[in-house]
Formats: C-alpha cells, sequence, structure tokens
C-alpha cells in the first residue's frame, strides 16, 4: 500500500496539520498579517516545482528513485548516511515532541484528571501496537487519522466561518492588523511539507497530487484568514499554543474541543506515519544495496518500531521533553529533512544537466534551499546547540551507515569467493 | 571499608535531604487563587522546555523562570513571597 496514493497523501496531511506545523503557521500568521497567504502559497508552489524536477529526472533515469540519483551523485556512503541521519531522527525526535504536546492537549481540554504523560505514552503503545499487528493494520490506521484530522478542522473552519458571516451585523474586530516581511518564517513555511516528497507521480497522476497537496494549503489558508479575523494579532504572537488560541476566539470551547481532535488524531497519524517512513528508508537501503539482515521483513519492521518507540519512550522518561534543548533537536531534525530534499534536488537537476537540460530558474531554487537552511540555522537562538545536534546525528548515521556498508561488502566477497 | 562509608553517606542523604525539602511550605490551588493579584505573592513558573509551551494555561502575570535563570527576579523586594509553580 505504501506506493498507492493514498498513504503518502495522509502522512503529508497529518504532519501539515501537526502541533509543530500549526505553530509555525500560527506565529507566521500573527507576524505576517496579511502576507501570510502569499508567502506560504509563494513557498508551497515552489516546493511542488521542485517535486515535480525531482520526478522528472527520476522518469528520464527509468525511474530510478530519488534516493538512488543521490547515490550516483555523491556516493553510496554519503546517501546512505543522510538518508539514515534523517529518517532515523525524524522518526525519533518529532514523535516525541508531539506526543508529549498531545498529552498536555488532552489533559487540559478532555480529561484533566488523566497525567499528560500518561496519555503521550498511551498513544505511543497503540502506535507500537499497529505495528506489531503489522500487515496492512499502520497503513489503514494512517488513512483513518488523516481522515479524522481533515474532518475536524474543515468543520472548525466552516462551523468558524458561519459563525462570523451570522455576526457581522454586529461585532467587527476592531484590532488594526499589522503586515511584516520576515525571511526566518517564510524559510519555516517549507517545512511545513515534510511527508509529501513521498508521493511519487507513478503511483497517482499530477492531478490528485496537486489537489492534496493543493487543498492542504487551501485549508492551512482558510484557517490562517479565520484565525486572523478573530483573533488579536498580539495573541496569536505571544502564544505557544496559537492553534488553540484561534480556536478559542473562533468558535470557543467546541472550538478547543475540534482543535484537540485535530491535535492528537495528527500526532498519531505523523507519529505512524513517520515510522512507516523510517521502515521504508531501511527497506530502500537494505534493497539498494543488499545490505545483508537475517530477519524476515515483518521482523524488521517489528523490531525497528520497537527500538524506535523504546527510545521516545526513554527521551520522555529522561525528561527531555523539559530540556530548553528540544527546540534545537526538532529543528535540527527538520533540517536535516530539508537538506536531503536539497539533495534530492541537485542529484535531480545534475541528471538533467547531462540530459543538456539546462534551466537558469532551476538553478534559483537550488540555490533556495541552502539560503533555507543557512538562514533557519543561524537565525535560531541556540545556534551552537542546533550545529552540535545536526552533527552528532550525521555522525552517528555515517558510523551506522559504514558498519553496514562494510559489512555488506565482505558479505558479498565471501559469497563470490 | 571506603566502599561501606560512601554507602552510608549515599544512604543518610536519601533520607535527609526529602526532609530539607518538606521544610519548604507548600501552597494549594484555592489557596494560591485567594492571593493572586497581591502585591506581596509572586507567581514564578518553572516550567522549561515543552512543559511551558505545550500549556495553554499560564499564570496571569506569574514570571517565567527559564533553566533556572533568576534574573528576572532581582529587582524583587526578597520579603515578598514567591510561589513556585510547575504544573
Amino acid at each position: 500500500m505504501y506506493n498507492s496514493f493514498l498513504l503518502p497523501a495522509s502522512i503529508g496531511l497529518c504532519w501539515i496539520f501537526s502541533s509543530e506545523s500549526l505553530r509555525v503557521f500560527g506565529a507566521g500568521t500573527g507576524f505576517f498579517g496579511w502576507y501570510n497567504p502569499f508567502a506560504l502559497l509563494a513557498i508551497a508552489v515552489l516546493y511542488f516545482y521542485s517535486r515535480s524536477l525531482v520526478e522528472q529526472a527520476s522518469r528520464h533515469n527509468k525511474f530510478l528513485s530519488p534516493y538512488g540519483m543521490i547515490c550516483k551523485r555523491l556516493g553510496t556512503l554519503p546517501a546512505m548516511t543522510i538518508l539514515l541521519a534523517s529518517r532515523l531522527s525524524l522518526a525519533i525526535v518529532i514523535p516525541m515532541a508531539m506526543l508529549v504536546t498531545a498529552g498536555f492537549t488532552f489533559n487540559e481540554i478532555f480529561v484533566y484528571w488523566f497525567p499528560n504523560f500518561g496519555f503521550a505514552f498511551l498513544l505511543l503503545g497503540f502506535v507500537l501496537f499497529l505495528h506489531i499487528l503489522g500487515g496492512p493494520v499502520p497503513h489503514y490506521m494512517q488513512v483513518f487519522f488523516a481522515a479524522v484530522t481533515i474532518a475536524a478542522i474543515l468543520i472548525l473552519i466552516f462551523a468558524g466561518f458561519a459563525g462570523t458571516i451570522t455576526s457581522l451585523e454586529g461585532d467587527m474586530p476592531t484590532s488594526k492588523i499589522s503586515s511584516n516581511l520576515s525571511l526566518h518564517h517564510t524559510f519555516s513555511f517549507l517545512l511545513l511539507f515534510l511527508g509529501f516528497e513521498s508521493l511519487s507521480f507513478r503511483a497517482a497522476k499530477r492531478g490528485r497530487i496537486m489537489t492534496v497537496f493543493g487543498g492542504s494549503v487551501c485549508i492551512l489558508v482558510l484557517w490562517g484568514f479565520l484565525g486572523l479575523f478573530l483573533t488579536p494579532q498580539t495573541k496569536l504572537i505571544d502564544s505557544t499554543v496559537p492553534y488553540l488560541t484561534a480556536a478559542r476566539y473562533v468558535l470557543g470551547p467546541q472550538g478547543r474541543f475540534l482543535m484537540g481532535v485535530v491535535i492528537i488524531s495528527a500526532c498519531l497519524g505523523a507519529t505512524n506515519g513517520f515510522f512507516i517512513m523510517a521502515q521504508n528508508g531501511l527497506e530502500a537501503l537494505i534493497d539498494s544495496h543488499r545490505l545483508p539482515v537475517h530477519i524476515s521483513h515483518r521482523g524488521r519492521s517489528v523490531l525497528l518500531a520497537a527500538l524506535i518507540a523504546v527510545s521516545i519512550g526513554g527521551l520522555m522518561a529522561a525528561g527531555t521533553a523539559g530540556s530548553y534543548k528540544l527546540e534545537a533537536y526538532i529543528l535540527g531534525t527538520l533540517l536535516l529533512w530539508l537538506f536531503y530534499q536539497k539533495l534530492e534536488l541537485v542529484a535531480a537537476l545534475t541528471q538533467s544537466e547531462k540530459r543538456g537540460d539546462k534551466n537558469r530558474a532551476t538553478y534559483l531554487l537550488a540555490a533556495l534551499w541552502p539560503l533555507a537552511t543557512l538562514w533557519l540555522l543561524f537565525s535560531f537562538s541556540d545556534t551552537f546547540t542546533l550545529a552540535c545536534f545536526i552533527a552528532s546525528v550525521l555522525l552517528a548515521g555515517f558510523l551506522l551507515s559504514w558498519l553496514w556498508y562494510k559489512q555488506g561488502r565482505r558479505s558479498t566477497n565471501n559469497s563470490k569467493s | 571499608m571506603k566502599r561501606i562509608y560512601l554507602l552510608l553517606l549515599a544512604f543518610t542523604l536519601l533520607f535527609t535531604l526529602p526532609l530539607a525539602a518538606a521544610s519548604i511550605p507548600k501552597m494549594d490551588k484555592d489557596e494560591l487563587k485567594n492571593q493572586l493579584g497581591s502585591e506581596n505573592v509572586v507567581v514564578v513558573d518553572v516550567r522549561t522546555g515543552r512543559d511551558w509551551s505545550a500549556s495553554e494555561f499560564k499564570i496571569k502575570g506569574a514570571v517565567r523562570v527559564n533553566d533556572g535563570d533568576l534574573t528576572a527576579l532581582e529587582s524583587n523586594d526578597k520579603e515578598q513571597t514567591f510561589v513556585l509553580y510547575c504544573a
């Protein structure tokens, strides 16, 4: 089912409406004001165009995967390193942050006496249970989580707009909305599209992909407009949970309830989705390089899911959620993903050049990625911790890749002799 | 012999430190609610990381202390009652 359209689409949908993305978007809305939808649309168009270039290059290379193109460009070991580093950190760090947030959301909106970390562990256990069941179960549940997320946010938006229209005779928002430009917030919007890179033009028609991608961006823009219209702008900027602040202004207690459903279902979907992405990344490495793994496919999936779950649980139990360095770890993980996207684009453009297909606009696009990565890196308040984290994860990825690849080559040489 | 002394010290600390901590008075939420707004009470929000940022509820007027940095409280009168809030 992974190669079908629904599964990769649902991973992207759960991430773009997750607490992490809504926080970035909410802060951007508060800062950008009326520029917000234009900034988001501009970044979305650039992102979609870059993915189209990668898919086009893949098609011209007998459907070589983006990872395969990176291997051709950089070599196997660097490609393995960055893939492992980005996928494994994505599966561990981001779900931990989202699970903790979901725990607080459940405690503060639904059941105040239920311990927030207890709920976070419950969600983690549930995702692990899905992967122990294996087969199509995590995939079907992934689509279910995305459906619940989209339904809840659409109900919130439509109910919010309906309420706004009926109350237009009376109260109008009186606070002045200021619009500012910020490269930091603009580049941050690139991080909202995590998961959509799994959408392949081979598995689905371009129109369907555009509908899902464009539809999710439109929903986000509508949410932004609604929030901006009804929520004091300073509240959005100052709040650490702007999505809940906006939901409260949009629809009162019911708005908070619906947003709570969005946060929890998106958390489940994104966590489950990152587990699936990590498993598929691993399978791609094993298949591409014929790496020695003496466990069955199902055994590998369960073992990896268990290892990731134990890592997440261990980090939560160790109090990482309360660490001031957590935001650096989250941004570092997302920058590794962004860096991997950049490598895919560069590999694709290299293939295009070899075909004699040169386009200045694509070079400008290729320059945007490293600029965005460096800007987000250096504009962060604790660049040193962020850089150390990225370096540590890359080093760990390199060591793992080197050991594995070396063992793989030894096994291949032994079998030849 | 050295190991025995270290173990004895560890056990002593294990049982005496909680006694020292018990001397710091606690305030329940109703008591705090009655005193909110009073000039003599300073609520200090000591939650860190996601414990603070993921929570929707922040006490109005609370002073945020991030990662043990108490410089925000330097100007306060030491005779005031400081209520440390962590959950």
